[in-house]
C-alpha cells in the first residue's frame, strides 16, 4: 500500500540515520582496498619480493624484523629458522592464502548452490535428501576430517582445496535453500511460470538474481573460512607441506621460537587477521550496495 | 450461444498435512467436488474467506496446479494436455500484492516483455513496439520503461502486473483480489480499467474477492465457496437482492456499506470458523448456520440447478422443501 | 468532571531523511469524550499510524513529535517520561493493531502474557490474575476460556487473536483505545463480529474509541465522529452523519465517489477516481496539499497554507478556500 514516501519513509528508518549509512560503506571502502591491495600483491610477487622465498642462508638465521634494533633494511620483516626472508615468504604465501580460498570456495559454492536451490525450489523428496546430506555434512567435524583425508591421501594445495571444497558446502546450501524458498513463494514466480517459462528459464532468470545477494555473502564468509582452516591444517602440518610458505605453516614453523622470535608468529598471525576481515567487510559492503531496495 | 471457457467438473484438490513426527498424514480437502462454467465474456466472481478454497481453484483453473480428481476443460480441451506455450497464451492471472508480483531485479520493460520472449519471439523490435502499446493501453507512461518496480507506486505496480498478462492478448484472465491491496482512490482507477480492458480486448474474466461491494460492481455471476465446496452459484443481481445458501445471507448482511444509519450487523455466525483439515459432518456450514435442521449434520446437502442458479443447502432440497420461505 | 478522554493540540510528526525533513504529520487536534467513537480516516501515507504512534509516544526514535496539548483524561502527559508513559500505556491507554499474528508473542501463552499485563500494572499474580484474564476472555466472547489461556498464538485463528487482543487491552479498563486498522487483517464476517464487538465493550465501559481505517464501509457505521487525513493534516472533520450525507471537502467527496455501494452504484458504470499523486511532503511546501488532484482548484489554492474552516454552530469543519454555500453548489 504505501505510496513513494511511505516507502522513503520505511527505508530512512531502517536504515537508521544518516552517518550509518556512510560508515557502512566505510568498511566496504577498507575491505575493498586491503582485498585488492593483497591481490595485487599475490599477482605481482616475483616483482615485490625482496628476495626468493625459498631460498636458505644458514649463517643468517632468525634476524629480527627492521624495527628492532638489531634489524636491517635488507631483510625487512627479518628471517626465520632457515634464514628465509619473511617478507619474500609473506609475499609469496598471500598467493597460497587466496589460492586456497577462491578454489575452495568456488567449488563448495557450486555444489552447496546447486543443492540448496534445487532444494528450495522443488521441495518434496528433493528437499528431504538434501536435508539430510546436510545433517550429515553437519555432524561430521571439518578440522578432523580434513585431517584424516589429508594424512591418508598427504598434503599438498591440490588435496587441501579438494578437500576444503568438499566440506565447505553446508552453508552455502543452507542459505541458497530458504532464499530460494522465500523466492518461491512469491507471486512474480508463480507469474513466470504461468507465463510459460521453463524450470531452468524460472530459475535462471527469476530465482538466482534474487538470491544472489545472500550467495554473495556466504560466498565471502567462506573464503575467509577456508583460508582460516588452511591455516589451521598447515600450522598442524597436515595441510600446505613445507617449503611452501603458506602463512599458517609459516606460524607453526615459527611456534617453538615464540618467546624469543616473537615476529614469526605475529606477523603472518596479523596477515590472516587483516585479511579475513577485509573480505568480510568487503562482501558486507557489496551485500549492501546492490540490494533492489538501495536502488534509486 | 456464447463459446464455453472452462468447464470444471467435480473437481478436488487435496493437500497430504504431516500432522507432526508421529501423527502421520492428514488430508486437507481445499476443493471439494465444485463444478465451474465459465462463458466468454463473462466476468465470474469467486467469493469465500479464508481457507474456502478459491485461491487453489483459481491455480487449477489456470493450469498452475493439477486436480486430484475431476476434470477440468479449456476451450473444450483438458487443461493438463494443453501444451504450456499455449497455456499461457489463453489465460493468464493477476496477483493480488504489487509489490511481490514484479522481480525486482527486472525493469519493468523486462517484465512485460518477458511472455512474448518465452513464447519464441526474440525480435527486440517488435517485443518493444508491443510492450510500449500495451503500457499505453494500462495507462503507464512510456517513460516506465527502464524503471524499476520499486520506484513506483502500487496503483503502477498493479498496472504493470496488468500489462504482462495482456501482452500476448490472452482470453481469459484470473485476477486474485486485483485491488484489495491498493488506496481506494487507486482501486476505482484499476477497477475502472479492467472493466475498459474488458470491453476492449474482448476478455473473459475470473475474479477472486473478498469485497462483495466490488464484486457486485463488476461481476456477471458470482460463486461462493465454503471450506472447499460450492454453495451457492447465481447471476450477480440475482444473488445480490435473493440470496438463498444462509452463508451468502450472512456474508452480504456482514458488508458494511457506507451508510451512517445503518449500525453494525449481528449475522448471528455463532461459532468460529471450523479448522479446514477437520471439517464439520454433513454441511460443513452447519454449526454455523442460523437455520440448521437435524439432517444437515449427517448428510452434506448435493447441489441443485434451476434456471441457471446453484445452491447446495438442505433447505432446498427434498429434505427441506417445506421450510422454504 | 470533564467527559475529555484525549485533547490534543496541533500535533506534527517530522522525519529527517537524506533529502530532507518530511513532514509526516502536520497541525492535527484531537479531541475524543467519553463514549465517543473517532474514526480517523485516510489512504496510506497520509499520517494517521503515525498520528496514533505520536499519542502513545511510540514513534520510531528517527521521528520528532511536537505538540501543544496531550491530555489524557485531563491530565497532561505532553512531557511524561519513558517511564511514566510506560505506566499508562496498557493502562489507561490501550492500543489494538492491525496485524494480529505479530501482535502477540509467539513465544508465549495467552494466558502468561495477559497476567503479564495485570502483574505490570496492577499488581496482581497467581490465581487472582487468572481469574480476571479468563473472565475477559469469556467477555469478549471466547468460548472455552480456561483452555484458551494455556493456548499459544499460533493455535488460534485471526479473529480469535484480534479478541484477545482486544481482551488484554481491556484488563486494566483504559480510558481510551487506540485502534489501528483492526479489521482489515480479517475475513468480512469476522469484522462485523468484532467491531460489534467493541462497539458494546465501549458503551459497557465508557471508553473513548479511536479507530483508525481506509475503509468507508467501516467508518459509516460504527463512529460518532469522524477526521479525514490528506497528506498529513485533517481536511475534514465532523458527525458521521456530517461527512456522510453532506461532504464538504473535494477529497472526501472524492474518495465516497470512488467506492462502489451496492445498491446506490450502477454495475458496469465507471467508478469515480482521483487522479494524481500524493505530493511529497519533504521540505517546506505551501499551499492546498490536495491541489494538483482537485477539480476545483484555481491559483489561490497555492498560495497559502489553508486553514481548517469552521463553521460557527456547526462542527463540521473543512480546509478549503471555498466557502460552503458555493460548495454546496458544486457536487
Amino acid at each position: 500500500m504505501p505510496a513513494t514516501d511511505e516507502v522513503k519513509l520505511d527505508d530512512a528508518l531502517k536504515l537508521g540515520s544518516l552517518t550509518k549509512k556512510i560508515k557502512g560503506h566505510q568498511g566496504m571502502v577498507i575491505g575493498s582496498v586491503i582485498v585488492f591491495t593483497v591481490i595485487a600483491i599475490a599477482l605481482l610477487a616475483p616483482l615485490l619480493a625482496p628476495h626468493d622465498p625459498y631460498q636458505q642462508d644458514l649463517m643468517k638465521r632468525l634476524l629480527p624484523p627492521v624495527w628492532d634494533s638489531r634489524g636491517s633494511w635488507e631483510h625487512i620483516f627479518g628471517t626465520d629458522h632457515l634464514g628465509r626472508d619473511y617478507l619474500s615468504r609473506l609475499i609469496y604465501g598471500a598467493r597460497i592464502s587466496l589460492l586456497i580460498g577462491i578454489g575452495a570456495a568456488i567449488i563448495s559454492g557450486l555444489i552447496g548452490t546447486i543443492m540448496g536451490v534445487m532444494a528450495g525450489y522443488f521441495g518434496g523428496r528433493v528437499d528431504m535428501v538434501v536435508t539430510f546430506l546436510i545433517t550429515v555434512r553437519l555432524s561430521m567435524p571439518v578440522v578432523l576430517v580434513a585431517l584424516a583425508v589429508v594424512a591418508i591421501v598427504g598434503g599438498s594445495l591440490q588435496v587441501v582445496i579438494t578437500v576444503l571444497g568438499l566440506l565447505l558446502w553446508d552453508r552455502f546450501a543452507v542459505v541458497m535453500r530458504s532464499s530460494t524458498l522465500q523466492v518461491r513463494s512469491m507471486d512474480y514466480v508463480a507469474a513466470a511460470q504461468a507465463v510459460g517459462c521453463s524450470v531452468s528459464r524460472v530459475l535462471m532468470t527469476e530465482v538466482m538474481p534474487n538470491v544472489v545477494n545472500n550467495l554473495i555473502v556466504i560466498t565471502t564468509i567462506e573464503i575467509a573460512h577456508a583460508i582460516i582452516l588452511e591455516a589451521a591444517l598447515s600450522f598442524l602440518g597436515l595441510g600446505v607441506q613445507p617449503p611452501l610458505p603458506s602463512w599458517g605453516l609459516m606460524v607453526s614453523e615459527g611456534k617453538d621460537m615464540m618467546l624469543f622470535e616473537p615476529w614469526l608468529i605475529t606477523i603472518p598471525g596479523v596477515a590472516l587477521f587483516l585479511l579475513v576481515l577485509a573480505i568480510n567487510l568487503m562482501g558486507d559492503g557489496v551485500r549492501d550496495i546492490t540490494a533492489p531496495e538501495n536502488r534509486n | 450461444m456464447s463459446e464455453i471457457m472452462i468447464d470444471a467438473r467435480n473437481v478436488t484438490r487435496n493437500f497430504s498435512i504431516s500432522r507432526g513426527m508421529f501423527r502421520g498424514k492428514q488430508t486437507l480437502r481445499a476443493v471439494n467436488g465444485v463444478d465451474l462454467t465459465v462463458k466468454q465474456g463473462e466476468v465470474l466472481a469467486l467469493v469465500g474467506e479464508s481457507g474456502c478454497g478459491k485461491t487453489t481453484l483459481a491455480k487449477i483453473l489456470l493450469g498452475l496446479l493439477p486436480q486430484t480428481t475431476g476434470s477440468v476443460d479449456l476451450c473444450g480441451q483438458p487443461i493438463m494436455d494443453v501444451p504450456r506455450l499455449e497455456l499461457a497464451r489463453t489465460i493468464q492471472p493477476i496477483f493480488q500484492d504489487p509489490y511481490s508480483s514484479l522481480n525486482p531485479r527486472k525493469t519493468i520493460g523486462s517484465i512485460i516483455g518477458l511472455p512474448m520472449r518465452v513464447q519464441g519471439i526474440e525480435d527486440s523490435a517488435t517485443i518493444r513496439q508491443q510492450v510500449e502499446t500495451t503500457m499505453d493501453l494500462v495507462g503507464l507512461a512510456a517513460r516506465h520503461y527502464n524503471a524499476y518496480p520499486n520506484q513506483l507506486s502500487g496503483g503502477q505496480r498493479q498496472r504493470v502486473a496488468i500489462a504482462r498478462a495482456l501482452v500476448n492478448r490472452p482470453q481469459v484472465v484470473v485476477c486474485d483480489e486485483p485491488t484489495s491491496a491498493l488506496d481506494v482512490s487507486v482501486q476505482s482507477q484499476i477497477l475502472n480499467l479492467l472493466s475498459d480492458l474488458r470491453k476492449e480486448l474482448n476478455l473473459t474474466y475470473i475474479i477472486i474477492s473478498h469485497n462483495l461491494a466490488v464484486v457486485e460492481h463488476i461481476a456477471t455471476r458470482v460463486a461462493v465457496m465454503y471450506l472447499g465446496r460450492l454453495v451457492e452459484e447465481a447471476e450477480t443481481s440475482i444473488l445480490f437482492n435473493n440470496p438463498n445458501h444462509p452463508y451468502t445471507r450472512a456474508l452480504l448482511e456482514s458488508v458494511l456499506t457506507p451508510d451512517p444509519d445503518l449500525g453494525i450487523p449481528n449475522a448471528e455466525l455463532g461459532a468460529s470458523y471450523p479448522n479446514p483439515i477437520d471439517p464439520p459432518s454433513g454441511c460443513a456450514f452447519h454449526p454455523r448456520c442460523a437455520r440448521v435442521m437435524p439432517c444437515c449434520a449427517v448428510t452434506p446437502p448435493t447441489g441443485i440447478n434451476s434456471s441457471g442458479s446453484y445452491v447446495a443447502c438442505h433447505l432446498y432440497d427434498e429434505n427441506g422443501a417445506s421450510n422454504e420461505d | 468532571m470533564s467527559d475529555s478522554v484525549l485533547d490534543v493540540k496541533n500535533l506534527s510528526v517530522d522525519i529527517p531523511l537524506a533529502e530532507g525533513i518530511l513532514h509526516a504529520v502536520d497541525g492535527i487536534d484531537i479531541h475524543v469524550d467519553k463514549g465517543e467513537t473517532l474514526c480517523i480516516v485516510g489512504e496510506s501515507g497520509c499520517g494517521k499510524s503515525l498520528t496514533s504512534l505520536a499519542i502513545m509516544d511510540l514513534l520510531p526514535k528517527k521521528a520528532i513529535r511536537r505538540m501543544e496539548r496531550l491530555d489524557l483524561a485531563g491530565t497532561s502527559i505532553l512531557d511524561y517520561s519513558e517511564r511514566q508513559m510506560s505506566d499508562i500505556r496498557g493502562s489507561k491507554m490501550g492500543m489494538i493493531f492491525q496485524e494480529p499474528m505479530t501482535s502477540l508473542n509467539p513465544a508465549f501463552t495467552i494466558g502468561n502474557q495477559m497476567i503479564e499485563t495485570l502483574q505490570r500494572h496492577r499488581n496482581m499474580t497467581g490465581v487472582a490474575a487468572r481469574d480476571i484474564a479468563k473472565g475477559m476472555l469469556e467477555k469478549v466472547g471466547i468460548t472455552a476460556a480456561d483452555q484458551r489461556l494455556n493456548q499459544y498464538p499460533h493455535q488460534l485463528s485471526g479473529g480469535l487473536r484480534q479478541r484477545v487482543m482486544i481482551a488484554m487491552t481491556l484488563l486494566c479498563e483504559p480510558e481510551l483505545i487506540i485502534a489501528d486498522e483492526p479489521t482489515t487483517a480479517l475475513d468480512v464476517t469476522i469484522q462485523a463480529q468484532i467491531l460489534l464487538l467493541l462497539q458494546e465493550l465501549q458503551s459497557e465501559f465508557d471508553m473513548g474509541l479511536i479507530l483508525i481505517t481506509h475503509d468507508l464501509g467501516v467508518v459509516a457505521r460504527i463512529a460518532t465522529r469522524v477526521a479525514v487525513m490528506y497528506a498529513g493534516q485533517i481536511v475534514e472533520q465532523g458527525t458521521v452523519k456530517q461527512i456522510f450525507d453532506n461532504p464538504m471537502h473535494p477529497y472526501t467527496r472524492g474518495l465516497m465517489r470512488c467506492i462502489p455501494v451496492p445498491g446506490k452504484t450502477k454495475p458496469g458504470e465507471p467508478l469515480g477516481s482521483i487522479p494524481g499523486m500524493v505530493p511529497s511532503l519533504v521540505g517546506k511546501f505551501t499551499g492546498c496539499r490536495f491541489a494538483d488532484r482537485c477539480n476545483l482548484v484555481n491559483d489561490a489554492c497555492r498560495k497559502s497554507d489553508i486553514e481548517l474552516r469552521a463553521e460557527s454552530g456547526k462542527t463540521q469543519g473543512y480546509r478549503c478556500i471555498i466557502d460552503a454555500k458555493e460548495m454546496a453548489k458544486v457536487s
